[in-house]
């Protein structure tokens, strides 16, 4: 025979359940809302991407794979439904006919891998020279602005020349050392040509500069914040400003990865690897919309979990979520927002 | 209704600060850059001009036993200050037709992204809302690279030079929308809108004073130069990295760096390192000269007693 349960146990155990449910009510809320924002950008750019290559009107990338319908056969609606499920079958196999799942998701997969080893790099640098308060670090930050003027491929055509030049000087041209990765070619993966390429794509286009501008920028602002000047005061060093800095990291993501997709297709194209970038441009000259449709969008659908990140990192710092203090997890009346009482 | 006394000073001093910014802008002054990035720009908008009246045909002119001539400056014999290539073209007036890659499409862009930005940007004006669908729509042009659409552009129309600068001008109008739209809002919540209006001023003269000349002004004298220099260095990326089927006679420096670049990867033999730099420094000596004119309009806009 088990215990009896007493009315005021009932009573805790519905409001915990009530707590629960609109706990996550509030959440799946704010989780459908981040998710149309921040959808929405990226519906914007494939139908735009869709409607130059789709249509198919004279001069547009699939009118080379399939002719322009007549006016006979678009005078129906059921006509029009026609040529489109044509069109959009064009769209499911390359040129050579092959599923594109074999070539888009690897190419994609090599520049995801980049791309993410090279963002971290970009946040990791940029932050500690944000947090760098000596001389060193201004003239560091400085000379960061002015690599913002070089283009990248005038910057990675200067180092392929002086590295090719270095090379054919220093030793006979048949006998080139096994450790060099250059001149351009479908080469084994190196590890001098992996960190070039890396160094391009974290100074290319300025993207260290700009991480290490909007964070520097950031670290002024909070300097002045009570909350950072009262931890500073006990004693604990940077930590509340670390702490606060770090939330700028996920928008400051989603602002550099467009930047830094641009950078990749170009690094990928100068040293000739297997990448989204590469892919897209090589299609692009031949004419292979479906590729290059596949490929935008899988460019696009990359910036999906930043721009998640940040829509959500917005939605938890607004009006509304202050007002319900159940999405923000703390107790009626308090908020974790420091500096901030409700 | 009739021009109020208010209206009639304000026509007077409107008339009087044209003329001021007019004379401001005029005299450079000790600016260095500014000078500096006007000789530029003017040398190269000249070197356009002149290429206008030369009909030259690179296919024509291509001699493989000329190849990696050496310069001469001769005025009656053969023309050549930079040489031949590795085709045996004139490399000099490869490089003059090649200004028409750049300039055409950033007179396009420029055409295309202030007027329309401009518009845009003017809700602040009439106390309206920012239009809700610009915002989406800015964003998803931003989460692709300008190159990638670009490219699209290019290879549809075989790298026609209108299509990728009105395509380049449609994706520089989110920037420079943001820049005049704070601005303006700026303006707005300071109250100086609803004070002029207050005042009798009409909104035909606000629009004018307030928006486009105090505004506007300074946000485009530093928008326009780094336009075209994103233009000059996107055209010459585009040239550069891909083949879209542009024609040989609208081919712009980043092709013939492309074209030479192989020759200096393998050392061939007679060709000189300076003939494939000739490229490079053209297109990083007209992108420096942009930003110069860009920062030195910029210092010298910040100057102005209304600014």
């Amino acid at each position: 025979m088990g215990l009896k349960r007493s009315p005021d146990d009932e009573r805790l155990r519905f409001a915990a359940r009530s707590r629960l449910l609109n706990t996550m009510t509030d959440g799946l809320r704010m989780l459908a809302w981040a998710l149309a924002h921040a959808g929405a950008r990226l519906i914007v750019a494939m139908v735009v991407l869709a409607c130059l290559l789709l249509p198919g009107q004279s001069g547009s990338l699939s009118s080379e794979l399939q002719p322009n319908p007549s006016a006979s056969e678009l005078a129906t609606p059921a006509g029009w439904t026609q040529q489109l499920q044509a069109r959009l079958q064009a769209f499911e196999t390359t040129q050579e006919g092959r599923p594109l799942s074999e070539l888009v998701f690897p190419a994609l997969w090599a520049s995801f891998s980049r791309l993410a080893i090279a963002l971290m790099l970009v946040l990791v640098l940029g932050r500690k020279l944000a947090l760098l308060e000596t001389p060193l670090g201004a003239t560091l930050r400085r000379l960061l602005q002015l690599t913002q003027g070089i283009p990248l491929f005038l910057a990675s055509y200067l180092l392929i020349i002086v590295i090719n030049r270095l090379v054919f000087a220093l030793v006979a041209e048949d006998q080139l050392p096994a450790w060099f990765a250059l001149p351009l070619g479908d080469g084994e993966p190196h590890a001098v040509k992996a960190a070039l390429q890396l160094a391009l794509l974290v100074l290319g286009d300025g993207a260290l500069a700009r991480a290490s501008l909007a964070l520097r920028t950031e670290v002024l602002r909070l300097n002045s914040e009570p909350y950072v000047v009262a931890s500073m005061l006990n004693g604990q060093q940077n930590r509340a400003l670390e702490r606060h800095l770090n939330r700028r990291l996920a928008p400051l993501a989603c602002e550099l990865l467009p930047v830094m997709v641009g950078s990749l297709m170009v690094v990928e194209l100068m040293f000739a690897e297997l990448g989204a970038g590469r892919l897209l441009f090589e299609r692009l000259e031949s004419h292979d919309g479906a590729v290059v449709f596949a490929v935008g969008l899988g460019l696009l659908l990359l910036q999906l979990g930043p721009a998640l990140a940040t829509e959500l990192g917005q939605r938890r710092q607004s009006a509304p979520a202050q007002a319900a203090p159940r999405v923000l997890g703390t107790a009626p009346g308090q908020s974790l927002l420091p500096g901030r009482s409700l | 209704m009739s021009s109020t006394p208010n209206q009639g000073n304000s026509t007077l001093s409107q008339g009087q600060t044209l003329e001021s910014n007019a004379l401001a802008m005029l005299s450079t002054g000790t600016n260095l850059r500014l000078m500096a990035g006007l000789v530029g720009v003017s040398v190269l908008l000249l070197i356009w001009l002149l290429s206008c009246f030369v009909a030259y045909d690179p296919g024509a002119d291509a001699d493989l036993s000329r190849r990696f001539e050496p310069p001469q400056w001769s005025w009656t014999g053969d023309w050549q200050p930079l040489g031949r290539d590795h085709f045996g073209r004139n490399l000099a007036l490869m490089m003059m037709t090649g200004t028409g890659a750049f300039f055409i499409p950033a007179f396009v862009a420029s055409v295309a992204s202030i007027p329309t930005a401009l518009w845009l940007a003017q809700y602040p004006l009439f106390d309206k809302p920012e239009p809700r669908l610009l915002g989406p729509l800015f964003q998803g042009l931003k989460a692709l690279p300008d190159l990638a659409w670009l490219a699209v552009i290019a290879a549809m129309t075989h790298q026609n030079h209108y299509a990728v600068g009105l395509t380049l001008g449609l994706l520089s109008v989110p920037v420079l929308y943001e820049e005049l739209s704070a601005r303006l809002a700026r303006l707005a919540q300071r109250g100086v809108l609803e004070g002029a209006r207050a005042h009798g001023l009409s909104a035909r003269y606000i629009r004018r004073h307030y928006y486009l000349e105090l505004e506007a002004l300074p946000v485009l004298c530093r928008f326009l130069p780094s336009l075209w220099s994103r233009t000059l260095l996107t055209q010459a990326a585009l040239d550069y990295l891909g083949d879209f089927g542009g024609s040989e006679a609208n081919a712009g420096w980043g092709r013939l760096l492309r074209d030479l670049a192989p020759r200096l990867f393998r050392a061939e033999p007679g060709a000189a390192l300076w003939v494939a730099l000739v490229p490079l420094a053209a297109i990083a000596g007209s992108s420096l000269s942009f930003h110069l004119l860009g920062s030195g309009l910029t210092e010298h806009l910040e100057g102005r007693p209304n600014a």
